[in-house]
């Protein structure tokens, strides 16, 4: 689903996969607020339904949750693993799990940034602000 | 720290509980957190009568190296007021506040209590959180009704001056 389509562009396309309708909007909202152009926010609420939005629209930027039902965060980010195509998007964890144990078992995914909830606008500004220069 | 592979004392982990649930209200939901005597509880039970509306219940629960459940209980006013704050909503315009969004936002903010208090507490060990699930309460809190269950713990504190009831109780993993 394209829930909000900004008329800026060049700019950057994100998807935001969360299970929470309310966590969704509220980092499309800090997105935002950044500063950095987006172009198009999609969103997911989870792993299968990302994948289906990855195969139809370029997307430069995902935000992910890891514990989603039908597919995880985790099985996600290895699915974007076996597309050569996907390797240039910029992939972020956004998850209340901030634990090592889980950093750990995601660490080989490549993940660029690993944002714990709650987490401060400050933080996703300076996420967007390093990938800006690569996506837009 | 308490043994990885056994619960811990549900009275003991309330502290870090609380910082937890102060954390994720403050940073984002731009709340206030009081904690409460069952007095000072009362007295924000009847703020929140007077202000009507639903009492909801997240539950989340959680699996590791010890198990157990997390509850929220909250007035849906302030689950409102919560949501508006978070993204930026006209608190008084109820038009944007569907059951669905309303009830999406509680269980949100269990999740990420939970989440919170387990990767402070136990940041070296794996846990996983179920999604959250939320109920409309048949009946609205009262100091007694309050009280935990054999074996867990509550937190009674109120957050932007409305009542706030976490409940916890784990058991071996």
């Amino acid at each position: 689903m394209v829930t909000d389509t900004q008329p800026r562009s060049p700019g950057l396309s994100l998807l935001v996969v969360d299970d929470s309708a309310m966590m969704r909007a509220m980092i499309k909202r800090v997105a935002n607020l950044t500063g950095v152009a987006i172009a198009t926010v999609y969103e997911a609420s989870n792993g299968v339904e990302a994948l289906r939005l990855l195969e139809a629209h370029p997307i430069d930027v995902l935000f992910t949750d890891i514990n989603m039902p039908e597919m995880t965060g985790t099985e996600l980010l290895r699915e974007v693993e076996k597309h050569p195509e996907w390797q240039r998007m910029i992939r972020v964890i956004v998850s209340t799990d901030g634990s090592q144990a889980r950093r750990e078992e995601v660490a080989s995914l490549h993940a660029h940034a690993y944002v714990e909830k709650p987490f401060r606008p400050e933080v996703m500004r300076d996420v967007l602000t390093q990938v800006a220069p690569t996506g837009a | 720290m308490s043994s990885p592979k056994s619960p811990p004392p549900v009275p003991d982990v309330l502290p870090s509980l609380e910082a937890a649930l102060t954390e994720v209200a403050e940073q984002s939901f731009c709340g206030f957190v009081e904690p409460c005597s069952p007095d000072r509880f009362g007295e924000l039970l009847d703020v929140a009568r007077e202000s009507g509306g639903d009492w909801l219940r997240a539950h989340l629960g959680f699996a590791g190296p010890f198990r157990g459940e997390l509850t929220v209980d909250l007035p849906e006013p302030l689950a409102k007021s919560l949501l508006a704050s978070c993204l930026g909503l006209d608190a008084t315009d109820d038009s944007q506040f569907s059951a669905v969004v309303v009830e999406d936002g509680a269980g949100e903010l269990a999740n990420m209590i939970c989440g919170t208090w387990l990767t402070r507490s136990y940041g070296n060990l794996r846990f996983d959180l179920k999604p959250p699930r939320v109920e409309r309460l048949q009946m609205a809190l009262t100091v007694s009704n309050a009280a935990p269950a054999p074996g867990a713990g509550v937190l009674l504190t109120g957050i932007n001056d409305l009542p706030v009831r976490v409940g916890l109780s784990v058991q071996e993993g």
